[in-house]
């Protein structure tokens, strides 16, 4: 065995443990989870599995009340197919879109300020914008800085200033939806650095430090609830792929952002791969910790977290019934058919004018 | 100079009397104008028939030795070709250019540039012709009006920075040109219309003027597009080669006396 | 007697000055145009050898709204008379999506076909460059983030829609900065869309995409 550092082998050590104890403390979908527990659902298709781990935290009820504006921010960034593991799973987004809808929400609505552009392309190729219309809600393409305002982060150390979606600041209520992914830059990339996808000008998050910016945005941006896509999770060459894509079969879900990060984190760190692990890498989840955000100690978060087996279902919504886009031509032809309607007119108008002169 | 007895009438004149053709005229320069509004955004209609008529873009492709733009000349030698029998008709019924420049020629203003200008059209159209031959590389597509049209109104659909800028720029120009005096770019400047305008002579519909009904009220001078009448003088057209049959004359005039007609 | 064009009404010598004054333009404008020339361009996808197209460019600037990402631009007058007008590549504004999705407008958009169709069906990503290379990504490492200030960054990597043309090395070290991973190019897989350049969030940038080693396409009528 090779020598590791103390730390380290504490950090390995926790989340071999994580899984032993997961696998032992099989609750089902009735015993309760505190609300603040971090819940991984295993044992159901995608949708159950969402619609699952909401349940054991209370219901989309205990986050959602009647007419409130309800904004979802899935993983929709890259122009791939679902099912690559680099983007949230479409049918995962369309059952909590619903579930929030049924909660009695007045609007949902899907949002990413993608990395691929254009942006309606890219959510046509990955499916996000069908999951979202298909259940009544929509999918926002956040393109321009007047989508955008700007927030003061106090206590932040390094990011002062950030300009966040408009639609996150009018909405009543946030629900994260990332997918748990590799990530050639820091390693991994869950819900914490998911928030990146609210915000204007990523580069600034490059330039000074990607793991001081994104623990400080998490000061900013207060997710109500965090579902963690790892059905098909992207385990090398992340965060676009093509890798190695495992299927992990789980969802995680809980209230304190950071918790859920490092529990989904250690699922696939216990895999054996070791970009996921927190400690040169996935930095900024330490710091988040750090900051008081929530919780990053592996320990007492594994003291919080429940495996819940899924035995209920609520599918997805079918997919959208939107009327056929009207072809391109038909303002072309209307104006057209306008122009020869207006030249006749002017004709014969100008033929009777002449004719009662004479 | 043409013999009026020798000329049959190309319209009868008691049916169509009293419709201008000036509606007739700019509602097919519309759809035209509407067309290639449209191609700006879709690529898929084939309006590339449109600029392959072009007989500037193969000639001068083919001088530069680059290419051997075959199809390109094939069509632009019809377009030459339908000029012997129709002279500029092109630039009067079909070139959107045209057709802007006739919505900002209000009035019936007298032409005060000088006679001299038209000249320059046949300067830049030799430059044209040469420069790919000299240098190999060729510039008649920055002027050839069916490029600088759809070119200024591309901002307005596309990307926008300074360049598109002074296309548009350049466009309000031609314009504003057109509306001090009527379709200057076409008079002077259009190396198409220079080229159209060589095979011409030999056109089948010429302008005849009917010296009978002629009362010289001169109201035909005032109303041409290319300002070419000269009824004082020769009671016809100074130059056959650039009347674009607009028909202007025809509309303007109140006892029929002057208008289209075959050459036997 | 009226003459039937401008010209029959000239004589001779007018001709001849016509003419003269034309060919002066040329011989003034050709050598201008030669002298001021100064990078080769980086070109729409498709683009056939720079040459011809040089010689059947309409200008007409049909390529520049049609694309989806507004990734062309019309050259303006600072880089030579005769790309004037000519569409360029500026991947400071937007990427070629064709490695995306096939996307071909700006092909079918041109009239004169100085664009050539190119078919990506039945290749995988890294074969891409076999048929579609507008030019390649080059890094300055002297400004880019992981090569120069040992931070993480790899935006280059994450938008890149070609497999393996953007890899990773270093980073499996231990200690600060050493699991940081610095971007290779590999400029045999690279087409040249300019995502890369796109994202990159330096000023100036670290990638940029040039026209070297652009393949070009035959003209086909």
């Amino acid at each position: 065995m090779r020598s590791l550092s103390r730390r380290r082998f504490l950090e390995i050590g926790a989340a071999t443990s994580f899984l032993a104890l997961l696998n032992e403390r099989t609750t089902g979908a009735q015993s309760t989870p505190e609300p603040d527990s971090v819940v991984v659902a295993r044992n159901g298709t995608p949708s159950e599995l969402a619609s699952g781990a909401v349940r054991s935290l209370g219901g989309m009820d205990s986050f959602v009340g009647a007419g409130d504006v309800v904004l979802i921010k899935p993983n929709a960034s890259f122009s791939v197919p679902p099912g690559t593991g680099a983007n949230t799973s479409p049918e995962i987004a369309s059952t909590v879109a619903r579930l929030a809808l049924e909660a009695g929400a007045s609007k949902v609505i899907l949002t990413d300020h993608r990395i691929n552009k254009p942006g309606p392309l890219t959510v046509q190729i990955n499916g996000l914008r069908e999951a979202a219309e298909g259940c009544g809600g929509e999918f926002l393409v956040l393109q321009q800085e007047s989508d955008f305002e700007t927030v003061d982060l106090n206590q932040a150390r390094t990011l002062t200033k950030v300009e966040v979606a408009k639609a996150y600041l009018e909405s009543d209520v946030l629900i994260n939806l990332p997918v748990l992914k590799h990530h050639d830059a820091t390693g991994s990339s869950v819900g914490l650095k998911g928030l990146m996808g609210l915000v204007y000008d990523r580069t600034v998050f490059h330039r000074e430090g990607l793991d001081a910016t994104i623990a400080d945005l998490s000061l900013g941006i207060r997710p109500n609830l965090t579902i963690v896509d790892a059905t098909k999770t992207l385990m090398t060459n992340g965060p676009r792929g093509p890798g190695e894509v495992i299927e992990m079969g789980k969802v995680v879900a809980g209230v304190d952002p950071v918790a859920v990060d490092v529990a989904s984190m250690a699922l696939a760190y216990s895999l054996g791969y070791q970009d996921f692990g927190i400690d040169d890498r996935n930095a900024y989840v330490k710091i988040a910790g750090e900051l008081g955000v929530g919780d990053s100690d592996p320990s007492s978060v594994l003291a919080r977290t429940f495996e819940v087996d899924v035995k209920e279902q609520i599918g997805p919504c079918p997919p959208s019934t939107r009327k056929g886009a009207i072809p391109a031509w038909t303002p072309y032809a209307s104006l057209s058919v306008a122009s020869v309607a207006l030249g006749l007119a002017a004709m014969v108008y100008d033929r009777r004018r002449t004719r009662d002169a004479k | 100079m043409v013999d009026p007895a020798s000329v049959s009438p190309a319209v009868d004149r008691s049916l169509l009397s009293g419709i201008k053709f000036r509606y007739i005229r700019h509602i097919v320069q519309a759809q035209i104008l509407i067309l290639v509004l449209y191609a700006l955004t879709n690529y898929s209609l084939p309006i590339r028939l449109l600029w392959h008529v072009d007989p500037l873009l193969g000639i001068s492709a083919a001088l530069s030795g680059a290419v051997k733009p075959a199809p390109l000349l094939m069509l632009g030698a019809a377009m030459l070709a339908g000029s012997v029998a129709l002279g500029r008709a092109f630039c009067g019924w079909i070139c959107p250019l045209g057709f802007v420049q006739d919505l900002t020629s209000f009035g019936k203003r007298k032409s005060w540039m000088p006679e001299t200008l038209r000249y320059v059209k046949y300067v830049i159209l030799a430059a044209g012709l040469i420069m790919p031959i000299l240098a190999g590389w060729t510039f008649l597509e920055w002027v050839t009006p069916m490029s600088v049209l759809p070119r200024a109104l591309g901002p307005f659909w596309g990307p926008y920075d300074s360049l598109a800028l002074g296309l548009v720029v350049f466009l309000l120009a031609v314009l504003i040109a057109a509306a001090t005096e009527k379709r200057a770019w076409c008079r002077y400047v259009c190396p198409l219309g220079a080229i159209l305008s060589l095979p011409a002579s030999k056109k089948a519909i010429g302008i005849s003027v009917n010296e009978e009904r002629c009362i010289k009220c001169l109201r035909c001078e005032r109303a041409c597009t290319m300002g070419i009448i000269d009824i004082r003088g020769q009671s016809g057209l100074r130059w056959d080669s650039e009347c674009i049959l607009c028909l202007a004359c025809r509309d303007a005039c109140p006892k029929n006396a002057i208008g289209p007609a075959f050459r036997t | 007697m009226p003459s039937s064009t401008p010209f029959d009404a000239m004589s001779r010598r007018h001709f001849i000055t016509t003419v003269g004054a034309g060919a002066a333009v040329s011989i003034m404008g050709a050598s201008l145009a030669r002298a001021s020339a100064k990078e080769p361009v980086l070109r729409p996808p498709g683009a056939i050898d720079e040459d011809a197209f040089l010689s059947l460019c309409a200008r007409c600037g049909r390529c520049i709204p049609v694309c989806p990402n507004s990734a062309l631009r019309l050259q303006g007058p600072g880089n030579g008379l005769q790309n004037l007008m000519t569409p360029k590549l500026v991947p400071s504004k937007g990427y070629c999506i064709m490695p995306v999705n096939g996307c071909q407008n700006c092909i079918k958009a041109c009239p004169a076909k100085v664009l050539q169709p190119i078919s990506l069906e039945g290749l995988s990503s890294s074969q891409f460059s076999s048929r579609l290379k507008m030019g390649t990504a080059s890094v300055d490492t002297r400004i880019c983030i992981p090569y120069a200030l040992k931070q993480p960054c790899l935006a280059c990597k994450e938008i890149c829609p070609v497999e393996g043309a953007i890899t990773t090395k270093g980073g499996e070290g231990k200690g600060p900065g050493a699991t940081v991973r610095k971007p290779v190019f590999n400029n045999d897989v690279c087409v040249g869309c300019g995502a890369c350049e796109n994202a990159c969030p330096t000023t100036p940038k670290a990638v940029t995409v040039s026209s070297k080693g652009a393949k070009r396409t035959q003209w086909r009528a």
